[in-house]
């Protein structure tokens, strides 16, 4: 229970806030730009930022075209906890003539407010007579935008496959020609189109075709490889040819095309042409207009268009007097989409005035050639008036940096530009001002800084190792020290009866390795017939303790010296017979 | 027990001396390092440069010393002598950013474009270049220090924290001693060289006659591979080989504190009178 109010709470905690912030958006997409009268097209009307809308979208534009409803979803995300919902409205229209069609805007409204579209551009081209009728389930189209083309003049090369039946694992093969480059303008698009009289699933891949150098080029057939799947609709005619079982590998190509490339023309060619070919605009910017002394202003000139966009030049700033200019890195982006490569490129100089006055930047021209009126073409920015008024200006200028102009109560971020090169002042500090003593020279005092530990702990370890040893071999020692001992004892003969049988007592223990408080005739009998020793040697032994016990009890002293010349013989046989 | 006390009154005189000996000495450096600096500031470049000379001379070379000689140097036009000196203050001193920062600067001011290659251990072992010698030694010795101070109390006693504490310290022991036998390694066999004059011709013989195998810069860094009869046989990263004039360049390890071996003859040698 607990958990589900939890959960709730979270809910409302991390929904709420953000459907308040949530903005409605409508959008108008079209599945392609480009068909024919007979083909369906499928358009979308997305409404973001709303689960539902009060009424179904009204949509301009669609008085060519025969309207079916698709459908409409709704979905609802939370993706790093942001919230976002949409509404998907889908409708497919088919055109009646052909012709170009402005379709939208799309009109949704949302909690009592009217919100619009955007409006997309279709073609609707004649129908083509198909080429080879009869095709069958599968196959490969290529096309070519034009025919002729000039050296590096884009040309769009359009690979549709046309699939009746299912198919997976394709694999696409270009034709290669030297000269003849291929780049993939945008990701392949799946639609339902018409052929023939026969509805199909078409897959289109556009590629941009750029011919380094001019001549006549045969482009071979693209291949395409896939697994194709039988129908599973229909068990007669057509898929009951053995080709389309299940699962099988099929290869299919395009027809080959002949494309014709026409060198750029001499005439009219430009100085400095730094052979970019299609259509450019070029346009420039100040910002601010007025600035001091010092101060800087930026410079922003921008090349856009369509066509080898990689060739757009670095535009060189001409040098003015009075004025430091100092280049930004340029930044080019390439935009390719279904009607080709397009992009811009943005050159950036940041301008610092030394002296006041009325100054000019001088226009920035660019050349092109382009393939559609057939000619050169020379545009030009127009020239920018700066006004520099007194002031003492900063030395370090300052220029905005790329993505940070929106949002205008904020204030820019600005990159700081280095304005000279120095090296750093000296070092006045006398410390270590004397060198170390060489360490690469080794020297005693630092091998003995590293070996002294060593050494310390060798000594320790050898120390440890020896107090270890002699408590070891103490027991060893003793018992070898004790026979010994006993006789030493005996010949002094200052002993009586109980000394004698305490000497005896440690004598086992030294000996045996024992710790006896008292030992006793038939304890010590034991012990040496179990060392080894013989009948005969224990029973005397045991026989000269019950004496020495008896002259202890009895309070006799006699016997005592006896004992003292027959004990250390009776030892002498024990050792032996123990050995 | 008058022997005694006269013998500790000798041993006492005797430090003393000697305490004021150095005090006598290090003011002694330390004016001719303001003097040198001074000379500096008022734009006598080539004073300044024998001021530092001086110093290094008599064995007060600390990095500082030769980071302001090569920017005596650099001030006065001598970019190859400026370079020269800003290699040698960063054996010294690799972490000093004014230090990176200007010979940085003098390396974008010569004219041949050599790319410096980095070798398997330079990359594996980037953080060597950031410490010098007597910092390595140091950090070893510490690390070699809390080593063996472990391995002897695991004699007496063991535990757990005890052998991951070893294992960490002997870890860092290796590194730390693989760094400092590294930086050893390239102190002592330190054969780069820094071309001093503006433009010298690399022969293909130690003869002033032989073929002129390609031309090289002021500061341009080489490596010397040998050298007879006033000649250097040296090398390009990119394996280009010839032979110089040895006074055209000038090496890095040469009179050196931190290379020098055995120490340089002139070293600790009173000031010359001013």
């Amino acid at each position: 229970m607990k958990k589900i109010i939890l959960l709730l709470v979270f809910s409302i905690f991390i929904l709420v806030p953000c459907q308040t912030h949530a903005e409605v958006l409508v959008t108008l997409s079209l599945d392609r730009q480009e068909a024919t009268p007979s083909d369906s097209i499928r358009m979308v009307i997305k409404v973001s930022g709303a689960r539902s809308c009060d009424s179904s979208p009204v949509i301009k534009g669609l008085d060519s075209f025969q309207v079916s409803p698709g459908g409409s979803s709704s979905r609802v995300e939370i993706v790093n906890g942001t919230f976002s919902s949409s509404v998907d409205y889908t409708y497919y229209i088919q055109p009646s003539r052909a012709g170009t069609f402005q379709l939208g805007p799309a009109e949704v409204k949302v909690n009592g407010k009217i919100f619009q579209s955007n409006i997309s551009t279709l073609t609707i081209l004649k129908a083509a007579s198909p080429e080879s009728p009869a095709k069958g389930p599968i196959f490969l189209t290529a096309a070519l935008s034009s025919k002729k083309a000039y050296v590096e003049e884009q040309v769009l090369y359009t690979l549709k496959l046309y699939l009746k039946i299912s198919a997976s694992d394709i694999s696409l093969q270009l034709p290669e020609l030297d000269h003849l480059a291929f780049k993939q303008l945008e990701k392949p698009r799946e639609y339902q189109g018409v052929y023939d009289g026969s509805t199909y699933r078409i897959i289109e891949v556009p590629y941009g075709l750029m011919a380094l150098k001019a001549g006549n080029y045969g482009i071979k057939p693209s291949r395409m490889s896939m697994t194709a799947y039988d129908s599973r609709r229909s068990r007669r005619g057509f898929f009951d040819d053995p080709f389309f079982r299940a699962g099988r590998p099929v290869t299919i190509a395009s027809q080959a095309l002949e494309l014709k490339v026409a060198p750029l023309p001499d005439k009219g060619k430009p100085k400095g042409f730094s052979g970019l070919v299609g259509s450019f605009k070029i346009e420039a910017t100040l910002t601010p207009s007025k600035i001091k002394v010092g101060e800087s202003a930026t410079l922003t000139v921008r090349v856009s268009g369509r066509g080898n966009v990689n060739r757009i030049p670095d535009l060189k700033m001409p040098g003015l007097d009075h004025i430091k200019v100092y280049a930004d890195e340029p930044v080019f982006e390439a935009r390719p989409d279904f009607k080709g490569l397009a992009g811009f490129k943005t050159m950036k100089w940041a301008i610092v005035p030394e002296q006041q006055g009325d100054y000019e930047i001088p226009p920035f021209s660019l050349s092109f050639f382009n393939p559609d009126t057939d000619a050169y073409r020379t545009i030009q920015t127009a020239k920018q008036p700066l006004i520099v008024v007194p002031g003492k200006g900063k030395m370090i200028m300052v220029e905005a940096g790329p993505g940070k102009q929106n949002g205008a109560n904020k204030s820019a971020k600005q990159g700081v530009k280095e304005l000279g090169h120095d090296i750093l002042p000296l070092h006045t500090s006398v410390r270590n001002l004397e060198a170390r003593a060489s360490i690469a020279s080794g020297g005693l005092f630092l091998w003995l800084t590293l070996l002294l530990p060593f050494v310390l702990y060798l000594s320790t370890f050898l120390g440890l190792r020896l107090k270890r040893r002699s408590v070891r071999a103490m027991p060893v020692h003793r018992a070898k020290r004790a026979a010994k001992d006993l006789i030493r004892q005996c010949r002094q003969g200052r002993g009586d009866a109980n000394c004698l049988s305490l000497c005896i007592r440690d004598y086992f223990n030294d000996r045996f390795g024992l710790t006896l408080a008292s030992l006793t005739p038939e304890d010590a009998a034991d012990i040496l017939a179990s060392k080894g020793v013989g009948s005969g040697a224990a029973q005397k032994l045991r026989a000269i303790l019950i004496e020495l016990e008896n002259t202890v009890y009895t309070g006799q002293t006699r016997g005592a010296g006896r004992m003292n010349d027959e004990i250390p013989r009776l030892i002498k046989e024990i050792e032996r017979e123990i050995r | 027990m008058r022997k005694g006390i006269r013998l500790t009154i000798t041993i006492l005189l005797a430090v003393l001396s000697l305490t004021s000996n150095y005090g006598a000495r290090a003011d002694e450096w330390e004016e001719g390092f303001f003097k040198a600096n001074q000379a500096y500031k008022v734009g006598n470049f080539q004073e300044a440069i024998e001021g530092y000379l001086r110093l290094i001379r008599t064995g007060h070379g600390g990095g500082q010393v030769y980071y302001n000689l090569g920017n005596a140097y650099f001030r006065a036009g001598q970019l190859g002598r400026a370079i020269l000196e800003y290699e040698r203050a960063q054996l010294l001193m690799p972490r000093d950013a004014d230090l990176n920062f200007n010979l940085s600067h003098a390396r974008d001011q010569t004219l041949d474009a050599i790319e410096e290659s980095r070798g398997f251990i330079e990359t594996a072992f980037f953080w060597v270049k950031s410490f010098n010698l007597n910092e390595l030694f140091w950090s070893f010795a510490l690390l070699n220090l809390l080593l063996w101070t472990i391995l002897i109390i695991r004699l007496f006693h063991r535990s757990e924290w005890l052998y991951y504490l070893l294992l960490l310290i002997l870890s860092s022991w290796f590194v730390a001693g693989l760094s400092f036998g590294i930086k050893y390694y390239w102190i002592r066999s330190d054969d780069r060289a820094v071309i001093l004059q503006k433009e010298v011709n690399i022969l293909a013989g130690p003869e002033g006659n032989d073929t002129v195998l390609f031309k090289l810069h002021e500061g341009t860094v080489v490596y010397q591979e040998r050298s007879e009869d006033g000649w250097s046989l040296v090398r390009l990263p990119d394996k280009k080989r010839g032979w110089v004039k040895s006074r055209a360049i000038g090496l890095i390890s040469d009179d050196h504190p931190a290379t020098s071996i055995p120490p340089h003859p002139l070293r600790r040698q009173p000031l010359p009178a001013q």
